[in-house]
């Protein structure tokens, strides 16, 4: 039986027929990562066993004395590898998550203060449907400064004590500090973008991209995937449900928040978000191998104008 | 009423069925939202978050396994149920954990520390030659990756097991094709293993798992 030389990760070995014939360990994990270091060791060991050959793909036999090195090592580099693994990519997606979180809260939060709100003065609840002016209304003004700027005398509202209202208003304060908190975090994930993925910021808007790394998992992905990959992102339940014969196929998935592809006609989204993914994909690219970051902008202008161009066909025709 | 299939392993008849529990390796303490019994000495095995759970539900008679085994676990994610699988072989054993995603792999990493028979790895089981060094022959591989090769980072992985040794792999079909009928790709899944391996059991996993299928093989 061969002779064969293995280095791992707790030492280098001679294995013979299964069996250490010879070994030189490792004193820690920096050990293995010093290619000096192995390699004079290396050459320590087989000048003492010539007929060793070296392999690098060898599996390692069981030895029982060796377990726990294993399990301080392993143990070790993975908590090494969870430091370095954070990027800021994962910060971002998590402002990102927390925007759409916050969003999801204070819709139910200012809907209850206007059911309760009306309780005392309707008519400010009937005159602002908006619910961030209606918040800055109410915390703003009372409720005779409201009804005098409506003109109206008699309020059908209850007159109920201070004490009741305050704690009203009490709530109404923390919905607008959230809001001010979704404000500061988008802020941030602009200021973030712009050096993680300008081009895509720019092309898109940063929450748009910060949602499309997010919803991938990391800009490599994305940088990976085809256009017509990130042209259906969010939508792969409706997708699969037409690969297996049912329903329509999907035109767009989270891009479809993009204002130009939102407010287009119908018949026309299908074409503009194809037109966008393209572009997507392309500036996902560049930002990933960090290229150009002011080339973005040109795809944008690329974009619309074939856009404007597609409308004006279309029109034309019809 | 416990009834010991192996070391470490139990099974109790009840009203709603058949309930698993492993020998608890650190008493008292649990691991996911697990039930404890006996104080603390048995943690039951949750048939919805394991698939081993749900094989063995579904009839697998005993689990390839011993105390003091050396395992591969590839596709580690939070832990639960490695951390069976860690009940079973004791502290004399070994779990090489293999999980790609550092996010899950910091739970792994916090029940390493307190069960000192878990190694994590972060690493992409599809390149086995990346953690080579960090893995010794083992006594037991089993895979859970849902990814669309499945398979055949399994058979990748096989050169790590010794040879007559036992493992498993739970098949996602989903994951293989949406579209395509679940019977026929684990006709084809079983096609591509009988290549290499021997077949022993195999079973899909419904209702506790949907569009799961659960190979044990057997390497010659």
């Amino acid at each position: 039986m061969t002779q064969v030389l293995i280095t791992n990760c707790i030492g280098i070995f001679i294995v013979q027929n299964k069996k250490i014939a010879d070994k030189i360990l490792f004193r820690h994990l920096e050990d293995f990562k010093n290619q000096k270091h192995i390699a004079q060791q290396e050459a320590q060991l087989l000048k003492k066993h010539s007929a060793a050959k070296k392999t690098t793909f060898f599996i390692f036999p069981q030895h029982r004395e060796f377990l726990q090195k294993f399990f301080e090592i392993n143990l070790e580099q993975a908590k090494k590898a969870c430091k370095a693994a954070v990027r800021k990519e994962h910060l971002v997606m998590q402002a990102s998550d927390a925007i759409k979180d916050i969003e999801k809260a204070i819709n139910p939060l200012v809907k209850r203060v206007q059911e309760w709100y009306a309780l005392y003065c309707p008519e400010a609840v009937e005159a602002v449907k908006n619910q961030e002016a209606f918040i800055r209304l109410i915390l703003s003004k009372d409720r005779k400064e409201i009804l005098k700027e409506q003109q109206i005398s008699f309020s059908i509202g209850a007159d109920i004590v201070q004490k009741d209202v305050d704690i009203i208003y009490a709530l109404a304060t923390k919905i607008q500090i959230l809001q001010a908190e979704k404000i500061s975090l988008e802020m941030y994930i602009d200021g973030a973008l712009h050096d993680i993925a300008p081009n895509l910021s720019a092309l898109a808007g940063p929450l748009l991209a910060a949602e499309l790394i997010a919803k991938t998992g990391s800009l490599q992905k994305l940088a990976a995937m085809p256009s017509s990959t990130i042209q259906m992102l969010g939508a792969e339940n409706a997708l699969f449900r037409f690969m297996r014969g049912q329903g329509r196929c999907p035109k767009h998935g989270i891009i479809v928040n993009y204002p130009l592809l939102a407010n287009a006609k119908a018949k026309n989204k299908g074409k503009i978000a194809r037109r966008f993914a393209g572009a997507l994909a392309r500036a996902a690219k560049v930002d990933y191998f960090k290229g150009d970051p002011y080339v973005g902008y040109k795809f944008k202008e690329h974009f619309e104008r074939d856009v404007a161009e597609l409308l004006q066909r279309k029109d034309n025709i019809t | 009423m416990f009834q010991e299939i192996q070391t470490g392993l139990y099974v109790e008849k009840t009203k709603k069925g058949l309930v698993f529990w492993t020998e608890n390796l650190l008493p008292g303490q649990t691991v996911y939202d697990e039930n404890l019994s006996g104080n603390g000495a048995l943690r039951q095995w949750s048939l919805k978050k394991s698939k081993i759970g749900a094989a063995l539900a579904k009839g697998l008679p005993r689990l390839p396994l011993q105390k003091g085994d050396v395992v591969l676990y590839l596709g580690a994610s939070t832990g639960t149920t490695v951390s069976h699988l860690s009940d079973i072989v004791g502290e004399k054993g070994m779990i090489f954990a293999v999980e790609f995603s550092f996010f899950m792999l910091r739970r792994l990493v916090f029940l390493a520390e307190k069960r000192k028979n878990i190694a994590p790895i972060l690493a992409d089981a599809n390149h086995p030659e990346i953690y080579v060094p960090y893995v010794c022959e083992v006594d037991f591989l089993f895979q859970d990756i849902a990814q669309k090769n499945q398979v055949e980072i399994f058979l990748k992985n096989l050169c790590f097991l010794k040879n007559g040794k036992q493992g498993m792999i739970a098949v996602k079909a989903k994951s293989i094709d949406v579209v395509a009928d679940t019977r026929k790709i684990y006709e084809h899944v079983k096609k591509q293993l009988e290549k290499e391996v021997k077949i022993l059991w195999h079973r899909q996993l419904d209702p506790f798992e949907k569009d799961h299928c659960l190979f044990v093989v057997e390497k010659r």
